[in-house]
């Protein structure tokens, strides 16, 4: 990231006053961040185009609800993008989302995943977030990271790893509870 | 509400379901149920930030992939007349909208007029039919892509007996499938969700009728924007495929 969460802050200020040179000095600096999010979840292009279109509406139109307070400008951001894209993939066919983009999305994500948040861990927020994904089993590790990274529904995981549904969600459940715990200690 | 009370009283469930709603696992009718609930309780909202904040490291090392080019185009074309170079020329200048403001006085009149956009060596040939009308319209928009008009919209206020209207001269056609239709939607000030007012014709004019809540709402809009629905309009009342057109209204009277 070329900017500091300070200059964010202030270019979505001037977004919420209507100034459109801010979006898009906004969309150069983080356009391709979210839009690698987008193509996580949703694995093809010309829907992650058109998420990314959606998102940068969404903050144009709500950027005077980003508050500095309650968060970096960059967690707010990839919200709106993952729930972008979470609402694209509810509203595809299966048919429309096939089952090679999830053979896509189970090869890719083990191989990359674990040493994404090394990669980020130059903020001390996310070197907290490491070491507590590092205290949690293996398999909630897992479920945890399916899910927000690839988007995949508890279903999915459980087809994924071969457990019941049951069993994914509990997973899920205890393994969020565990970070909960371990971040705000 | 039975539900909403439940939500409240228990912050543990409270914080269990916002981490599942921003981890993405809360789905299909409990996500909406979630979000609905969301907006009217500060309590969950400052839940899910906190998840939020917790949570999207794990994506911040993803590798940044550059997206093509148009889709900074759309979003500029979209946001109207930004002051970004790399965008071809807003057509609806001050300068049109003068010329289609001096156009509605009452007769009919060919308008031949030579753009000057703010990009240099780009000019526009506008040619549109506008017809007579009786009374002065009070709220003109202009829909246009990045060439050229496509429909010219004048709202009358309704006097006496006459009832208030929206008048739509399609001045070009743009190809679209015979399932679907053009669909006009005001964009409120108050940034509440988009009011249709109807849809547009692919050729020719069409009259659409306002009622009085839409033409309340339409005096505290800036802008209209065209989506691309089903045949007929857009089943939910909202808009639902892709917007290739938003415009400002400009309002005269």
């Amino acid at each position: 990231m070329d900017i500091t969460d300070e200059e964010r802050s202030l270019l979505l200020q001037r977004c919420a006053a209507g100034d459109a040179s801010a979006l898009h000095t906004l969309y150069d600096q983080v356009a391709p961040q979210l839009f690698s999010i987008l193509l996580r979840i949703l694995h093809r292009a010309d829907l992650a185009e058109e998420a990314l279109q959606e998102v940068f509406m969404s903050v144009w139109r709500n950027a005077s609800s980003y508050r500095p307070g309650r968060g970096s400008p960059m967690a707010w951001l990839t919200s709106i993008a993952r729930y972008r894209a979470l609402d694209v993939r509810r509203s595809l066919r299966p048919d429309q989302f096939s089952g090679d983009m999830m053979e896509f999305a189970q090869e890719t994500v083990a191989a990359e995943d674990t040493d994404l948040l090394e990669k980020a861990s130059l903020s001390a927020d996310a070197q907290r977030l490491a070491k507590c994904m590092e205290r949690l089993t293996p398999q909630q590790d897992r479920v945890i990271r399916l899910a927000f990274s690839n988007g995949l529904t508890h279903e999915e995981i459980a087809a994924r790893i071969g457990s019941p549904i049951g069993t994914i969600k509990s997973w899920a459940r205890r393994g969020l509870q565990a970070l909960r715990q371990c971040l705000d200690s | 509400m039975p539900g909403l009370m439940n939500y409240h009283q228990h912050a543990e469930l409270i914080d269990r379901l916002a981490a599942e709603y921003v981890l993405g696992t809360l789905r299909g009718r409990a996500r909406r149920r979630f979000e609905k609930l969301l907006s009217g309780s500060i309590p969950m909202r400052r839940a899910v930030q906190s998840w939020e904040r917790r949570l999207f490291w794990m994506s911040a090392g993803l590798k940044p992939v550059e997206p093509p080019a148009r889709v900074w185009m759309q979003i500029a074309a979209r946001i109207g007349g930004t002051k970004t170079a790399a965008m071809p020329p807003p057509v609806t200048t001050s300068h049109l909208w003068q010329a289609i403001a001096a156009s509605i006085a009452g007769i009919a009149l060919t308008l031949g007029i030579l753009l000057a956009t703010r990009q240099p060596e780009v000019q526009v040939r506008v040619e549109t039919q506008v017809e007579v009308q009786p009374v002065q319209a009070a709220h003109t928009a202009i829909v246009a892509d990045a060439t050229a008009p496509i429909w010219v919209l004048n709202a009358y206020p309704g006097a006496g007996t006459a009832a208030a209207e929206l008048r739509v001269q399609a001045v070009r056609e743009i190809p679209l499938a015979d399932n679907k239709s053009f669909e006009l939607w005001m964009l409120p000030d108050s940034g509440t969700p988009p009011v249709s007012l109807g849809l547009l014709p692919r050729s020719g004019s069409a009259v659409l009728p306002l009622t009085a809540e839409k033409l309340r709402t339409l005096i505290s809009t800036s802008k209209v924007a065209v989506s691309i629905e089903p045949a007929g309009g857009s089943p939910t009342g909202a808009p639902t495929g892709a917007i290739p057109y938003v415009a400002p209204l400009l309002h005269i009277a």
